[in-house]
């Protein structure tokens, strides 16, 4: 169960401008100061009128950077995101080389979600590989997607990128690093 | 000086009146024929009597100061306005809708203040007024926060930064003036775009998504709902940025397609953003 946060009742209808974003990121990280760590966030724009580039930037932007920070390890998803916005977000994902995930339906936000931003082909394969196993290691990877010049070593440094990307949940056992899908199904554009 | 729209304050006359004064001509004649003014123009007119001085620069004609636009304009302070003939402050607390309105903006926390937030939502109402749909209204809402927090943001200086709207049927327009540094000064601080050397490029540059002296990617979409908000209508753009002006309508939103031109230099960063709901010609000047 994700940690809901309602944008129009917490923060604004409008949501415009860089200093508004500034002030939004500030407030959503307050109320996220007692979540656990590896929780899922959900950022659900119901009620929402409207959004801008520099307000995705400022909030949506710096947001993901502290979830991903190691005191916090925390996934943000969106819903509710209208289509209209949706070139924000694409703008702002392309530049920051970021990526969002949109929950398909906003009652159950793990099932399945929509992907905003590019992955290359390695990081989408990789991706892909780790909804279908649950939970698995670069080891396993190199077991089970054997690939030509591919070791267990890049199919770590994949899923530490996507770890990074907010895409995938870490935990540590002995001296292995699993990783775990956040949602169940990733819809990807193009 | 150009006859076109004689009588009028526009931003053609105040780019006339800087040549005037550049080449040691008088400027009294050319003011005292002036009754009436466009928004970017009474506001161009008082970042230019900024540059040159009050002295060489005089106050505009009582008629002009007393039309619909300078009676708005002397209801708030802004120290570069150009005349204060007495007009009594309006007191502006409700979002009744207004045909045009000023709001001067000193420092960033003013973005956040209740009387900013008031002035964006008669604005909003204003726009709906005159014809545009709430989606239209709040877009070019969305456009004029970005504009105001770039001046506040970018210009850095002293003087206050001028924003203000008009409305009339069909058409809503607003405009954000400051004397700072201007577009070029600001982006070459960033080492990214020390190798930009003119005012023109640097306005197009400054219009292109992720471009801000931040470094690229790192802001810089404040233009990008401008644009949306034009697409759909029948708009019209205005850069104006030291010795460099680009302009560019609705059909061809890509800055580096717009017209250049090259107005004397004057400091700051004015944009005035027009949006029509159709084509059909203005029934007075707009620039």
């Amino acid at each position: 169960m994700a940690f809901r946060i309602k944008i129009a009742k917490e923060l604004d209808t409008q949501l415009l401008g860089r200093l508004s974003g500034k002030r939004h990121f500030a407030e959503v990280c307050r109320l996220l100061a007692e979540v656990p760590q590896g929780d899922a966030v959900l950022l659900d724009f119901q009620g929402v009128s409207h959004v801008t580039a520099s307000w995705v930037n400022t909030m949506i932007g710096e947001l993901y950077r502290w979830c991903a920070q190691k005191g916090n390890d925390l996934f943000p998803l969106l819903c509710n995101v209208r289509d209209e916005w949706l070139d924000e977000f694409q703008l702002v994902a392309d530049w920051t080389h970021q990526c969002y995930l949109l929950a398909l339906a906003p009652e159950q936000p793990c099932e399945g979600a929509r992907l905003i931003g590019s992955l290359d082909t390695g990081q989408g394969e990789c991706l892909d590989a780790v909804i279908e196993q649950g939970e698995t290691t670069g080891a396993a990877l190199e077991r089970t997607r054997a690939q030509p010049n591919i070791r267990a070593t890049a199919w770590n440094n994949r899923l530490r990128d996507l770890h990074r990307k907010r895409l995938l949940r870490r935990r540590r056992s002995g001296r292995e690093r699993w990783y775990a899908p956040i949602v169940k199904k990733v819809v990807r554009d193009g | 000086m150009r006859q076109t729209n004689a009588n009028w304050l526009t931003v053609d006359v105040v780019e006339d009146l800087q040549h005037a004064i550049a080449g040691g001509k008088s400027v009294s004649d050319a003011l005292a024929n002036l009754k009436r003014t466009t928004l970017p123009g009474i506001m161009e007119y008082g970042c230019l009597r900024h540059a040159v001085g009050p002295k060489v620069l005089p106050l505009l004609p009582e008629a002009v100061a007393q039309s619909r636009l300078g009676c708005a304009l002397q209801a708030v302070k802004w120290r570069l306005r150009s005349r204060n003939t007495g007009v009594p402050k309006i007191s502006l607390k409700s979002i009744d809708t207004q045909s045009e309105e000023f709001f001067v903006l000193e420092k960033q926390s003013d973005l956040q203040q209740d009387d900013w937030k008031l002035f964006a939502a008669r604005l909003t109402r204003s726009a709906e007024a005159v014809g545009f749909s709430y989606d239209q209204a709040s877009l070019i809402l969305a456009a004029l926060i970005e504009m105001a927090e770039n001046a506040v943001i970018h210009a850095e200086c002293a003087e206050p930064r001028l924003v203000g709207y008009r409305v009339m049927t069909g058409i809503a327009q607003f405009c954000v003036a400051d004397v700072g540094r201007g577009v070029l000064a600001s982006l070459r601080s960033c080492l990214d775009y020390v190798d930009i050397a003119h005012d023109g490029p640097a306005i197009r540059k400054a219009l292109q998504d992720g471009i801000s002296r931040y470094g690229r990617g790192r802001g810089g979409f404040g233009f990008h709902p401008i644009f949306k908000a034009l697409t759909a209508q029948w708009g019209r753009l205005r850069f104006r940025s030291g010795g460099g002006c680009i302009t560019m309508d609705g059909t061809g939103l890509d800055a580096d397609k717009g017209q250049e031109h090259f107005p004397p230099a004057m400091p700051g960063f004015q944009v005035t953003v027009t949006c029509a709901l159709d084509g059909s010609p203005p029934p007075e000047p707009l620039l």
